[in-house]
């Protein structure tokens, strides 16, 4: 069953959508993160425009990290102090991302940045997040077992001022390190389309020395709103915003994240996040090979006044 | 792509209706002395609608003249300023170098003969009338014209309409008249499913010995409808509140899934 999206202006596959909804929701659920960074370059790769893919996906992410948080929130996994922490830097990036955004569409160059925007943070996160993995593995596998880790290291972020507690963290920091990590996914977000869960999570882990539970909780919390902000400004200043794709989309993921989460549950963390990597690394090789492969066609062309 | 169709369509549409008026004015005179019945022409449908099952779509094309003559056929929606930019290889990777703008490009052109246009017009009549896709005006603007040479123009001119002949917004069909009894002809106009909207021309041609001897232009709207139309309307004409309303029913999405637990 085909559909014609309004905004994106194409005829696509109503299945197609569902389908890649669903499986991106799938493995949000299983592995906690909003999925965003595989989303987009799907609908790229089933030929959005890519300015369509971007904005609707910060759209659409709104309502998929709404689900998510409430039941984190019921948990007690947010901390709305620190949410709101990392949020006030969100807003500032995302505002800036949206508004490079439009001048980087002028030059012509927003396709190369996005894909390069997303060969070198997927590219880190899955190096890092493998590297973790990796070890945390053979640890568990080695005689004696698990060792139990300090609950964070401190180093020269905790040595800033302005110092501040964020209790359902466990914390006593300075509110510039959030602040900074709220303002580089803020900008991430709107240039890449993505709620940034998978750069946030493990600068809040590994940076922030935050409990792994409240990070998800809160990443999602900050998430909402940065999308929103994102997808608020994209649908004002480029018209990107397809709400019938939105909800295609929606109607998959939150089906897939229900069956993922129960399938993740039954995994051991270890393997999922090594897993994950896998998976991360996977998607940034392809965007890279597609970056360096010689294109189809060696003119682009674009219609309107730019 | 988003503001395609946007632009205000009055202006272009008058151009072509005078340019039909001319091109009928000047044949007026030949035919008068002939003595001879114009050919005629209309389109099964005057409107392609563009809803949300929209794949596409064929309108035909139907006419009769006295026979013994070519017809041949010319679709052309509106015209609107496109780039072109060459994709380099910069330490390993591709990327966009400087755009080059042509402007009043046609977003969707298409011709169809009852034979290769060679064989029917000869190359000053093609361009005279700009038919078929090489004889068409696209003009570099204005600061394109003083950055580029005019060999680079021609590259880029060659790249747009081969880009658009593959995305089937650009299409021929030399053989794509056919003629019933001597007299009537009819051909297949298709639209794939991301046809720009706007206002199309539908110009017919007849052809004797490489003489243009009738013609006679047919309007043709191509235009979403229903939710499509709307939501496009709304999202262009009010783009904070669309923004607005967009993450609005996104964020209460968010709490379907919650609801429905409630109610099982």
């Amino acid at each position: 069953m085909q559909i014609y999206l309004p905004i994106a202006e194409m005829s696509v596959n109503v299945f197609v959508l569902i389908g890649i909804g669903g499986l991106i929701g799938f493995l949000s659920g299983m592995f906690g993160v909003g999925g965003g960074f595989l989303m987009t370059p799907l609908l790229i790769f089933i030929g959005i425009p890519p300015a369509v893919a971007v904005g609707t996906q910060s759209n659409q992410t709104v309502a998929t990290s709404v689900a998510a948080v409430i039941a984190h929130w019921r948990r007690g996994n947010v901390d709305v102090p620190m949410g709101l922490v990392l949020l006030a830097g969100g807003l500032a990036g995302s505002g800036i991302g949206v508004l490079l955004f439009r001048l980087l569409k002028q030059a012509g160059q927003i396709d190369l940045v996005i894909a390069f925007s997303y060969v070198l943070f997927l590219g880190l996160v899955g190096v890092m997040m493998g590297v973790e993995s990796g070890r945390a593995i053979l640890r568990a596998r080695r005689p004696g077992g698990a060792q139990r880790r300090k609950l964070h290291k401190h180093h020269w972020i905790h040595g800033l001022p302005l110092k501040r507690r964020f209790r359902r963290s466990k914390l006593y920091i300075s509110v510039f390190p959030p602040l900074g990590i709220g303002f580089i996914v803020g900008l991430l977000a709107a240039i890449m389309g993505v709620g940034g869960g998978f750069i946030m999570v493990p600068a809040m882990i590994y940076l922030l020395g935050m409990p792994t539970l409240v990070v998800i909780g809160t990443s999602l919390f900050q998430v909402i709103f940065v999308t929103a902000n994102a997808a608020f400004l994209h649908a004002v200043t480029n018209q990107t915003v397809d709400v019938m794709l939105a909800a295609l989309l929606f109607i998959g993921s939150v089906t897939g994240a229900q069956l993922g989460t129960r399938v993740g549950a039954k995994l051991p963390g270890e393997q999922l996040r090594a897993m994950l990597a896998v998976l991360v690394l996977a998607v940034a090789g392809k965007l890279f090979y597609d970056m360096i492969s010689t294109p189809d066609s060696m003119f682009e062309i674009t219609w309107g006044d730019v | 792509m988003a503001g395609r169709g946007r632009r205000s369509r009055v202006p272009a549409a008058w151009r072509r209706t005078i340019r039909g008026m001319l091109v009928l004015a000047a044949l007026a005179l030949p035919l008068a002395a002939s003595g001879q019945a114009p050919v005629v022409a209309d389109l099964s449908s005057h409107v392609v609608a563009i809803d949300t099952s929209f794949v596409g779509t064929e309108v035909v094309l139907f006419g009769a003249t006295e026979g013994g003559s070519d017809i041949v056929v010319v679709i052309r929606g509106p015209g609107q300023s496109v780039t072109v930019r060459e994709r380099v290889q910069v330490a390993g990777i591709w990327l966009n170098a400087a755009g080059l703008q042509f402007v009043g490009a046609p977003t969707y052109y298409a011709l169809a003969s009852t034979r290769p246009l060679d064989e029917v017009l000869p190359p000053d009549v093609r361009s005279l009338y700009q038919i078929g896709i090489e004889a068409v005006a696209i003009p570099p603007s204005r600061d394109s014209a003083e950055y580029f040479d005019s060999a680079t123009i021609a590259l880029y001119r060659e790249a747009l309409i081969r880009e658009m002949r593959e995305r089937g917004l650009y299409r021929e069909s030399e053989t794509g008249v056919s003629v019933l009894g001597g007299r009537l002809f009819r051909t297949d106009v298709i639209f794939p499913s991301d046809v720009p909207t706007g206002a199309y021309f539908v110009d017919v041609y007849e052809v004797r010995d490489s003489q243009l001897v009738g013609a006679q232009t047919v309007p043709l709207t191509v235009r979403k409808v229903g939710l499509e139309a709307q939501i496009y309307q709304f999202a262009h004409a009010h783009a904070a509140y669309y923004g607005a309303a967009a993450v609005l029913v996104a964020f209460l999405a968010g709490f379907l899934p919650t609801v429905v637990r409630w109610l099982r």
